[in-house]
């Protein structure tokens, strides 16, 4: 039983609220110090690759975004199928804070992407699995955010961007083996980051450091948002008013 | 009966099949015009770009798909009906496929020979258009029931299907170009098929609940 | 630090235009979500404000006659 009652609370929007709040300040903290590092340690005390010199040095930042922008996308699918099937109306809240990290996220990832493979291979864009799932991953983004745009009820709006982002997280992993499929059959010369010989230590710590730091600024900007979104959405209620009202102490319950 | 229904509609209106059709030969012939100067035998090109103009056509045909029944109410009182709405919505999407791949799996042919594909890969031509077709009309589907209450969605609707349909397009595109390079499929109608049969899966649910939705609004 | 000077820092054997600007965008976009957080907070607050003292107004003038 109380698995069942544990997962309820989770319906309780201010629960989450009060909840939340410890959570998002430690992983604010983490971030904040895992980042600071990471970068640090990439930019400057990480040894440069044999083969592609300084550039690699961009995958501090390329491959914790490309990860998180997939893993938020997830992250709205899997918010998206619980809210449907449960009516939980957290799950849209969950939706609406993943989508502008994610989008820009996603962005950054093709960005950063782009500017390691011109010093390093030659070329700005190549069409590979990676990077065409990548790019409809950002296209999907930007039609979950248009079709929000277009609808103005709440619930329906809730409701159609759960299916949306449902269909869309089946699509990711579909599009990138058919584009990989596609390139079997030409054997084109592509590079492949993960066949490169095992990292030595010093590279791929601070590339675990800076993943730990992405993800851990994900959470409380996610977080961040959905603590604010609440307070909008219920601000009829009663506890939210009582907030709203107390004056100078309502800045301490952010 | 209801397909029956349907295909009365479209007998009255059979606009909404020749257009779309026109629109793909418009444009098969834009590009065989633009392409076959430069590029001489348009042989490898013609894969992908069958693939894309038919996904292109369908986008035209999906817009309407159930907008004349959402506009005189009839929607809502067929969801409500005695008919499991499930069926509904397959005979919608079969009727739709009959309306426009199918129409294009006949009309096959004579695309290959406007894009310079060899005579004896027609009939894998249009195995592989007979596969891949139906995974448009589901997918699109989706995104009709979706945004059909949302007034001139059309854009709206392309934005948000179009990413969901590249598989569809890479393994149709793939299949061909395979097939003018080495006489082979190479795998490729099996992942197709597979994308089809997992819309077929996928798809009608989601349909179901994106009308109910867009009932509502 | 792996490289001997600032300047060789800054350099990055070449690279340096690429792998600051790669830097300077993903750095931007953090620092972009974690402002609008802050400036969304602090927008609720003025607006708490704006309504809680409005009320009090309202509360104070009640007694007196219209």
């Amino acid at each position: 039983m109380r698995a069942k009652t544990w997962f309820h609370q989770w319906g309780s929007p201010r629960w989450f609220f009060e909840k939340a709040k410890p959570v998002s300040t430690v992983l604010g903290v983490l971030s904040l110090v895992f980042l600071s590092l990471g970068i640090i340690w990439g930019l400057a005390f990480a040894p440069e690759d044999y083969q592609q010199g300084n550039s690699f040095r961009i995958m501090y930042v390329h491959v914790p975004s490309a990860l998180l922008c997939q893993s938020l996308y997830l992250f709205m699918g899997i918010a998206g199928f619980i809210g449907l099937v449960w009516r939980m109306k957290l799950t849209d809240v969950a939706i609406s804070a993943a989508i502008p990290l994610g989008m820009m996220l996603t962005a950054v990832a093709l960005i950063t992407g782009s500017l390691w493979g011109r010093p390093t291979w030659g070329t700005w864009w190549e069409w590979d699995g990676r990077t065409v799932s990548t790019l409809v991953l950002f296209f999907l983004y930007f039609g979950i955010y248009a079709l929000r745009q277009a609808i103005k009820d709440s619930s329906t709006k809730a409701n159609a961007t759960a299916i949306i982002a449902m269909v869309g997280t089946l699509n990711i992993p579909i599009i990138k083996y058919s584009v990989d499929w596609w390139h079997t059959l030409h054997q084109p010369a592509t590079f492949t980051i993960t066949e490169k010989p095992a990292m030595p230590s010093e590279m791929w710590l601070p590339l675990l450091v800076m993943v730990i730091g992405f993800y851990c600024f994900a959470g409380h900007n996610v977080i961040s948002r959905m603590r604010i979104e609440i307070l909008r959405r219920e601000s009829r209620s009663a506890w939210v008013k009582s907030i709203a009202t107390s004056g100078e102490k309502a800045r301490y319950v952010f | 009966m209801l397909v029956r229904r349907e295909f009365i509609g479209i007998s009255r209106n059979p606009s909404l099949v020749i257009n779309p059709l026109m629109f793909l030969l418009i444009a098969v012939t834009i590009f065989a015009i633009t392409l076959k100067p430069i590029l001489g035998d348009m042989g490898r090109a013609a894969g992908g770009l069958i693939w894309v103009l038919v996904l292109l056509s369908s986008l035209t045909s999906l817009d309407s798909l159930f907008r004349k029944d959402y506009d005189n109410g009839t929607l809502e009182q067929l969801l409500l009906g005695e008919v499991n709405p499930f069926f509904l919505v397959l005979m919608k999407c079969f009727t739709h496929w009959c309306s426009s791949g199918l129409v294009m799996v006949i009309v096959a042919p004579v695309i290959a020979m406007s894009l310079g594909l060899s005579q004896d890969l027609y009939g894998s031509l249009v195995l592989c258009l007979l596969v891949g077709t139906p995974a448009i009309s589901l997918i699109g589907l989706v995104g009709a029931a979706l945004t059909v209450a949302l007034g001139r969605g059309g854009a709206l609707l392309s934005l948000l299907i179009l990413p969901i349909m590249f598989p569809v397009v890479i393994f149709g595109g793939g299949s061909i170009d395979s097939l003018v390079m080495s006489g082979e499929f190479g795998g490729g109608l099996i992942w197709l098929f597979a994308t089809s049969m997992f819309a077929l899966g996928v798809a009608p649910i989601a349909t179901l609940f994106a009308l109910r939705l867009s009932i509502e609004i | 630090m792996y490289f001997e000077s600032f300047e060789a820092l800054l350099a990055m054997g070449g690279h340096g235009r690429y792998v600051w600007s790669a830097y300077g965008i993903a750095i931007a976009v953090l620092l972009w979500n974690q402002l609008v957080v802050m400036v969304s907070k602090k927008a609720l607050l003025d607006q708490w404000k704006i309504t809680s003292e409005r009320q009090q107004i309202i509360e104070e003038n009640k007694d007196q006659a219209p």
